[in-house]
């Protein structure tokens, strides 16, 4: 049981490793690098050693610093698509990136799959303590099973959100709406988030 | 709200903060996933509306004798992962099966059945309170932790002797008895006590003729009778040393229950045998039961035996309370000294239950010339003075080496004692070898 998660858990990260680093390639540091180191395979073998070093360092809670990693090579692209830094004038910076819903799309599933990581890490801990508390081992690995199975279902509904929210800001983009309709449709978004936060932040607390 | 929810919470709102304020898109949609796990924390509830029913095998049970405990937990609500514990008191041994258990619960009520036998270790009253269990959400990081409490008590009542099974002649017990027997009331023996006039209601036959014939010279007519000893019951004195050197051992093997053992064996042995048993402790608690005999004195003692734990080393006091008590501890010889009325007449026997060791020597030689000034000294006879000796060191020994220090001390020990033995009878039991029986049938027969 143990094996194969240990394998899970380092294919997952490895997955969201490769990813993260093809958006950080796609960004200006990444570029400003290859301009200061002259040759991309050094940059790639000088970054990767020390993402490897940090990872190495973290040996037992190595999804944690896979993550952190991730989130850093990351940045660059998600943050490139906020209208506030586009406004800015270096707008030649921007010209290597991808598009917004590529972005969006690859970090949703870059988040995914490190959620699944360390999900996995937080059951093989729950294992150990099971076992070693006495429990029989048949019913550990139920539990287990079972946990991964509604955490699957969980992870399913985000992406499958994610990917219809993605699906409708690409459609909204195409549509032609005067300035009173974005201001309305916006409005009922934030009052919709809001609401529904407030809903579930009381129900929380009066449980 | 757990604090997995509040720590969820706080990434949700961060996210759409800094999403809104630098309008990043991607980051606004990234806040749906905890968003998403707040939802699905609410909805999909942790397992819930547990019922408890447990039950033991015995309410009252001897050290050493096991006891079963079932554990019946019906969980009516919820989803998601269980552990179950059900808290087993200190001195107690578990045997089979487990106390633990950890399960999946799905959408249907599920009934758990936990079934355990363990094995008391020490004497005293314990309760088998809580039943503790953790519930995990199948899908946020956090769970809940509660317990079920009950009252169930269970006393569990020290070990006695086993000499009935002692059988033949060569290995017929002489656990030594109380030599006087001499008593105001009761049967008459063949002691003769004094001469005395003759009172209405004495016996034609208790006349002595030839005394009243002499006095008949003498001018005096009323008749001279003997007077002889009459026949009471034998009396027993158990001294138990609860000083803090009884406090010598692991939680479940240690000196202190092994005493408490041999103080129930020994009593219990005595009342059978129609002895008065009186009851004193000394160096800690200060515990007295007036000389007595039946069963009722058994439990008597008894039930304070089961208190004693809590008198010894591992009291709850602070250091201060602790060293003002050290103060007023009797010592074994004012714990005799403090008795005295009771020995007139009599010539009771002495049982002192402790472990010897250098610290205590000379309190229980001193206690020892003491109580033989209240008992029998007939010339080649030891007086009926008993010293059973815990020897305590190979109850910490784990290992070989340990144990050959262990032999060592207590061999230390016995040049220590040599001038106590001559003076009484010396038993040393180790409970590690040899039962109480086999320590007194080896040392008291010879």
């Amino acid at each position: 049981m143990k094996v194969w998660t240990l394998s899970a858990r380092i294919l997952l990260s490895i997955a969201a490793y490769v990813l993260s680093y093809i958006l950080f390639v796609c960004s200006s540091i990444y570029w400003d690098l290859v301009f200061l180191f002259k040759t991309q395979s050094r940059v790639f073998i000088i970054i990767n050693i020390v993402a490897f070093i940090i990872i190495g360092l973290c040996y037992n809670k190595f999804e944690k610093a896979v993550g952190v990693i991730c989130m850093l090579f990351a940045a660059p692209s998600v943050l490139v698509h906020s209208k506030m830094l586009k406004s800015e004038p270096a707008e030649s910076v921007y010209t290597r990136y991808f598009p917004l819903h590529l972005t969006a799309l690859l970090f949703l599933i870059i988040t995914v799959l490190l959620m699944a990581a360390i999900r996995l890490q937080k059951l093989d801990r729950q294992y150990d303590e099971m076992i070693s508390g006495g429990a029989s081992e048949a019913d550990v690995k139920l539990i287990i099973l079972n946990n991964i199975k509604v955490y699957s279902v969980f992870l399913a509904v985000i992406l499958f959100s994610g990917f219809v929210l993605v699906a409708l800001a690409f459609a909204m983009s195409k549509i032609k709406a005067t300035r009173l309709t974005v201001i309305i449709t916006v409005t009922t978004g934030v009052v919709l988030v809001l609401g529904c936060v407030l809903y579930l932040y009381r129900k929380w607390t009066k449980k | 709200m757990p604090k997995g929810v509040s720590k969820t919470g706080i990434v949700f709102l961060l996210l759409i903060c800094v999403g809104f304020l630098l309008a990043n898109n991607i980051l606004i949609l990234v806040s749906i996933i905890p968003f998403t796990l707040m939802a699905f924390g609410y909805y999909l509830k942790m397992p819930d509306g547990i019922r408890v029913d447990k039950t033991v095998s015995k309410n009252r049970v001897t050290v050493g004798e096991l006891l079963e405990v079932s554990v019946r937990v019906l969980v009516e609500s919820g989803f998601g992962s269980m552990e179950i514990c059900d808290i087993v008191p200190p001195h107690f041994e578990l045997v089979e099966g487990t106390n633990y258990c950890a399960v999946w619960k799905g959408f249907e009520p599920k009934e758990i059945l936990l079934n355990y036998t363990v094995r008391c270790t020490a004497s005293g009253t314990y309760t088998f309170r809580t039943t503790g269990w953790r519930a995990r959400h199948a899908v946020g990081a956090f769970s809940i932790n509660r317990k079920y409490e009950t009252d169930l008590t269970v006393e569990v009542t020290p070990r006695l002797i086993e000499l009935k099974k002692v059988r033949g002649m060569s290995t017929v017990c002489k656990v030594p008895m109380p030599e006087g027997a001499l008593a105001s009331m009761g049967m008459t023996t063949q002691e003769f006590k004094e001469l005395r006039l003759y009172s209405p209601g004495d016996p034609f036959k208790a006349i002595n003729w030839k005394v009243t014939s002499r006095n008949l010279v003498r001018g005096s007519i009323w008749p001279v009778v003997n007077e002889f000893e009459k026949e009471g019951k034998k009396s027993v004195w158990i001294f138990l040393d609860t000083s803090k050197i009884m406090s010598f051992g692991s939680n479940i093997k240690n000196v202190k229950e092994y005493s408490v053992e041999a103080v129930n064996s020994l009593s219990d042995y005595y009342i059978k045998h129609n002895c008065s048993v009186a009851f004193h402790t000394f160096g800690g608690s200060d515990v007295f039961i007036n000389p007595g005999s039946g069963r009722q004195q058994h439990y008597r003692i008894l039930r304070e035996l089961m208190k004693i734990r809590n008198f010894t080393g591992v009291s709850r006091e602070n250091s201060g309370e602790r060293q003002k008590n050290s103060k007023e501890h009797k010592k074994l010889e004012e714990a005799v000294y403090s008795c005295r009325n009771y020995f007139n007449g009599l010539r009771p026997m002495f049982i002192i239950i402790t472990r010897f060791c250098t610290k205590n020597s000379e309190e229980i030689f001193k206690g020892i010339n003491l109580m033989s000034k209240y008992t029998s000294l007939r010339k080649g006879y030891v007086p009926s003075i008993m010293l059973i000796n815990i020897m305590g060191y190979g109850l910490m020994a784990e290992n070989e080496n340990e144990m050959m220090a262990a032999n060592l001390l207590e061999a230390m020990n016995k040049v220590l004692s040599e001038k106590i033995r001559k003076n009484c009878i010396w038993i040393d039991w180790d409970p590690n070898k040899e039962s109480l029986t086999g320590a007194l049938l080896k040392q008291v027969v010879g």
